[in-house]
């Protein structure tokens, strides 16, 4: 596969994958900061930091402008409609590749979000607004898995849907102070799609220290980080065909080094290190393990 | 409740529809059954759905006089147009004909130029012209095919008989329009292909496919091919995808090659990988920025070298421009009869070629009644229409012509013949004209029963390009059985 | 006279840069009037070398240097036998004679506008005080006069032009560089229908005051039907003689520039060239390298 078409297809899923995850985080937060139960202005401004938003009070004052700067505003690489804006620059430039199926999903998601504004939808729209985009970049991951030869083309697509999906849990626990609250931390599950399946899996009434390594460190929940580092690991080791536990490149090396590292690593150890700077970390292992996957599959230099 | 033809008055033009009786055609009467019985509500909803799907799809042209790029789709006209057998027949043998000759043409012209030195084609006309590229001078194309693809443009006069408008042989666009018109129609509009069985149109990438391996270098066993695109923004970025897609091709951008020791290669993810066949949709001046233009990033650099040395298959052909030049295209018909020693089949529109004192003069005073077309313009740009033209553009072609006379050619107007076409408040007959495809394989031409028809959808207009309102209809070729 | 030539290009970038792909034009041509011996191009970094004649009949090689690199190299040594004999102008020949050959048919090219070589304002000006020959005047004459009005009137000054400047502007400053003054005599011809072309190649000073030396130079020829193609150096205003060494031939600078090409990365780069013609007598075998002669420069 052309390594420009690799790369795009990567984009094009962690955008999607963005656009998918900031529309949770927001409707939930601007749900959560109704009730009054958690500092609804602290919950704004970590929700600018995990789309890469400089915040201000005035924005969070003015909560339908904050809407539209992280939701509408498609100028700005990092909101909603801005990383399905992205999502759907990359396509095009792949369309050879992808299935009509795949195209239309995108393309369809694309215009939808193009069409609508805070100002049209009001505060009261903006939740089924997100729900709407939400379902759509859901619907795209599927008709991607099943409409797709599970080669090359769907490998990136993976690649880059879990690597994205494991930097957003790392974002949003990043932003966790250590006084939390249990309301803090009810909102940060719910903004992983956590709460219900924490809930079923939970050990005693609530344990920050437990949530922390559910988001983290859970084999079998699809958006804590190691179940998502490991799903960019085994894609790693199909695309070039070395066994697991080997590497064939320097990108398959760190994801295998990060996905045993959290495999070892206990709840209470974790917990020690502290939930912001334990996420902060990981954070930057994640983005080395980006760094590596551009340097084995996009080089800029021909190489060979 | 109203028939949509009903009101449907056939146009002061050859009808394609309607004979000189007003009733159809023996090949439309099927359709107008079918059409008796659907009411123009019913037609507009339909028209609606139909570029509501062919907006998700992207089927789409960007506009260049727009500046932000916007993206539109070519409007689809439900109502398709039929070609007989017979008409298909004579038109396949003069596309046939008129192809084989441009290719010994361009042969010719890069090669020992016996056709300027036998004054088949004056020297200076060749010379001057801006897409006669000297970089292809003895540069022999493997298996000595130039026109691997053509688009040549056809009209109806006003007695029906077709006449070529123009020769497009560098890198014709549309169709994906023919492919996706028809698989549109066929989903939506099933009824109207009642008593019909068009010829299909789905293997035309098979086909392309066939001739693009056809004219491999020849000691490649393998041959990989390889669709270069001018990327994203490009008018004809959809069709590009289109094509590579159904061809099971990589759509490549220049920056996705490289040239490395004269040969090709693209950057994959397992390393390079040779390609030896481009289908090129990026002009020669972009091509390689060593040799062409040096500001181009849509090129690769050393590509030429590459093309020189026989070891890649550039599709079309390097410097082909030359022979659709407008002003060149007077003289297809002779090398018709100097290269294959045969008479055409299809003749040319009169034309004029400004830069002969006697026929500008004719041109200079006759302007209100020709229609005026820059030499190595296309798309619908740079022309005068005299009987629609105003005193002060009829003066500035003057003016034009007067000091580049080699840049201008003019012809009589040709009413294009007319076909029904839906309209606000039901059907009525607007101008069309037929672009056949034909791919060149080795020393044959395949003329796949995929044409494509645009219809000026303003009413009187005789421009069909989309850049200037134009739309498409789906094309039937009906087999012999018809 | 017998020549070594070595011609060494040097390029540097601040930033590393790849895919690099470099034509050169540095290969002197066979022909009646000279003889190449010998001819060999270093290129560091390493890279295959390919070689074509291009449709002037120039031999051209090229090469690409694909993995990053901060600098490039192009080394060329050749050896050069040259039989032209002293500087003389050809025997006379009519206007109308020239205009009758047949072969001009095919000299479009050189009897056109082309890149560098542009009609305009400042040209017309130049061409009215020289003249249109008549169908009876020698052309001979004509093209030395037209030589001699330009060398007279400009000032040889390097660093006033580019690579790229048009025969307009060099006409307007009145100065310029031997790629100038060949732009300019050949605008001239050709304005007066009269084919022309460029040549690059070397000239080797003999120790006396010649322009262009110790650099690529470059002249124009006119073609004088019986007479052929006839070269003329508007720079020194001289007809070509033994002490030139002729490269490559097309209708301007872009035909035939010694080394150009492109490359990714950083947008500016820094050039040097030197350039060593050195004659050799009879019994020299081995001609000394350009590091020595560096060396024996600073002595």
């Amino acid at each position: 596969m052309l390594s420009r078409v690799a790369e795009s297809l990567y984009w094009a899923a962690r955008n999607v994958e963005r656009a998918e995850d900031l529309a949770r985080l927001v409707d939930v937060t601007a749900a959560r900061a109704v009730d009054r139960a958690v500092d609804a202005e602290s919950r704004w401004q970590a929700v600018y930091e995990v789309a890469g938003i400089g915040g201000s009070d005035d924005d969070v004052a003015d909560r339908l402008g904050a809407i539209e700067r992280i939701v509408f505003d498609g100028e700005s690489p990092f909101s909603v409609a801005g990383c399905i804006r992205i999502a759907r620059r990359n396509a095009i430039g792949v369309r050879a590749e992808l299935t009509t199926e795949i195209w239309e999903c995108i393309n369809t998601l694309y215009l939808f979000a193009e069409s609508q504004s805070a100002r049209a939808v009001g505060l009261d729209g903006v939740s089924s607004f997100l729900r709407a985009i939400r379902e759509s970049a859901q619907a795209f991951g599927g008709i991607c898995d099943a409409t797709l030869a599970h080669e090359d083309t769907w490998l990136f697509l993976r690649i880059g849907r879990f690597l994205e999906r494991a930097a957003t849990t790392a974002r949003v626990l990043r932003g966790i102070e250590a006084e939390a609250g249990p309301h803090v931390w009810q909102l940060v599950l719910e903004a992983c799609c956590a709460s219900e399946p924490y809930a079923r899996a939970r050990q005693q009434s609530f344990d920050p220290a437990e949530a922390l390594a559910f988001l983290v460190l859970s084999a079998s929940f699809p958006r804590s980080v190691r179940f998502c580092v490991r799903e960019v690991d085994e894609a790693l080791h199909r695309l070039s065909g070395a066994p697991s536990g080997t590497f064939a490149n320097a990108a398959e090396r760190t994801s295998g080094r990060l996905a045993s590292s959290l495999a070892f690593t206990g709840a209470t150890e974790l917990c020690e290190e502290g939930t912001a700077s334990a996420a902060a970390r990981i954070g930057r292992e994640l983005d080395d393990l980006g760094a590596a996957i551009t340097a084995a599959y996009f080089p800029r230099v021909p190489v060979g | 409740m109203r028939s949509i033809l009903d009101r449907y008055a056939p146009a002061p033009a050859f009808d394609e529809f309607a004979g000189d009786d007003g009733r159809p055609r023996a090949h439309y009467e099927a359709l107008a059954a079918t059409l008796e019985g659907i009411t123009s509500s019913d037609f507009r909803h339909r028209v609606t759905r139909i570029n509501d799907v062919l907006l998700r799809r992207g089927v789409t042209f960007t506009v260049y006089s727009d500046a932000r790029g916007t993206e539109r789709i070519l409007p689809f006209d439900l109502i398709p147009r039929i070609v007989p057998a017979g008409d298909w027949d004579l038109i396949a043998r003069g596309i046939a004909q008129r192809v084989l000759a441009l290719n010994a043409f361009l042969n010719d012209v890069y090669g020992e130029a016996r056709a300027l030195r036998d004054g088949i084609v004056p020297r200076e006309l060749v010379y001057s012209s801006p897409h006669y590229e000297r970089e292809a001078i003895d540069v022999r194309p493997p298996r000595g095919v130039y026109v691997h693809v053509s688009g040549i443009d056809l009209v109806r006069d006003a007695d029906g008989t077709f006449l070529v408008l123009e020769d497009n042989v560098r890198t014709p666009s549309g169709i994906s329009y023919v492919l996706e018109n028809r698989d549109v129609l066929k989903r939506s509009f099933p009824r109207l292909f009642e008593g019909y069985d068009p010829l299909p149109v789905d293997d035309y990438p098979r086909r392309l496919r066939d001739a693009l391996l056809a004219s491999a270098p020849a000691h490649v066993a393998d041959p990989v091919i390889a669709l270069l695109t001018p990327g994203i923004y490009n008018s004809a970025y959809f069709e590009h995808t289109l094509l590579a897609r159904r061809m099971g091709v990589e759509l490549v951008e220049g920056s996705d090659l490289f040239v490395r020791d004269n040969t090709v290669y693209a950057k994959t993810t397992r390393g390079p990988q040779r390609i030896d066949v481009i289908y090129r949709r990026v002009d020669d001046d972009f091509i390689d920025p060593l040799y062409f233009r040096a500001d181009s990033g849509l090129g690769v650099p050393g590509l030429f070298d590459a093309y020189r040395a026989g070891n890649v298959t550039l599709a079309n052909a390097v410097g082909t421009g030359v022979a659709d030049d407008k002003a060149i295209y007077m003289y297809v018909p002779a090398m018709i009869r100097y290269y294959l020693g045969e008479e055409p089949v299809l003749e040319n529109v009169p034309t004029y070629d400004c830069s002969v004192g006697a026929q500008r003069s004719h041109v200079l005073a006759n302007l209100e009644e020709l229609v005026v077309k820059r030499t190595s313009a296309s798309g619908g740009y740079g022309m005068l229409i005299g009987p629609m033209s105003t005193a002060a553009q009829r003066d500035e072609f003057a003016d034009a012509i007067r000091a580049k006379p080699r840049e201008f050619i003019a012809q009589p107007v040709v009413t294009l013949s007319a076909h029904p076409t839906v309209v606000e408040d039901g059907l009525a007959p607007r101008h069309v004209d037929l672009r056949p495809f034909a791919l060149l394989a080795g020393d044959r031409v395949d003329v796949p029963p995929a044409a494509l028809t645009r219809v000026a959808l303003v009413e009187g207009s005789l421009v069909v390009n989309s850049s200037q309102g134009g739309g498409s209809k789906d094309t039937w070729v009906l087999g012999e059985r018809c | 006279m017998r020549f070594t030539i070595a011609h060494r290009t040097r390029y540097r970038y601040p930033v590393p840069v790849h895919e690099s792909h470099t034509i050169v034009h540095l290969q002197p041509r066979s022909d009646v009037s000279q003889y190449c011996t010998r001819y060999e191009l270093t290129v560091a970094p390493r890279a295959r070398v390919f070689s074509y004649a291009d449709r002037f009949g120039n031999d051209v090689q090229h090469f690409a240097v694909l993995p990053e690199h901060d600098t490039l190299e192009v080394v060329a040594r050749s050896q050069v036998v040259t039989a032209r004999g002293k500087p003389k102008a050809p025997a006379p020949i009519r206007r109308g004679e020239v205009d009758a050959d047949p072969a001009l048919l095919d000299l479009w090219d050189f009897l056109h506008e082309s890149r560098y070589v542009r009609f305009g304002a400042e040209l017309d000006g130049l061409a009215a005080s020289i003249g249109t020959p008549g169908p009876d005047d020698d052309l001979v004459a004509w093209f030395r006069a037209a030589s001699k009005a330009i060398h007279d009137a400009f000032t040889y000054e390097t660093g006033t032009t580019t690579v790229r400047t048009t025969v307009e502007e060099s006409i307007a400053m009145r100065r310029g560089v031997c790629q100038d003054f060949a732009h300019v005599l050949i605008a001239l011809c050709r304005r007066a229908g009269v084919a022309a072309r460029y040549v690059s190649g070397y000239v080797h000073s003999g120790g006396g005051e010649t322009l262009g030396a110790e650099a690529s130079h470059a002249w124009a020829e006119a073609y004088l039907g019986p007479r052929g193609w006839v070269g003329i150096d508007p720079t020194n205003d001289t007809w070509i003689g033994d002490q030139f060494v002729r490269i490559a031939t097309g209708r301007d600078y872009r035909d035939v520039s010694p080394v150009r090409g492109t490359y990714v990365g950083a947008s500016s780069s820094t050039m040097s060239v030197d350039v060593a013609v050195e004659a050799l007598s009879p019994a020299q075998q081995r001609e000394p390298s350009l590091l020595e002669q560096q060396e024996q420069q600073q002595q």
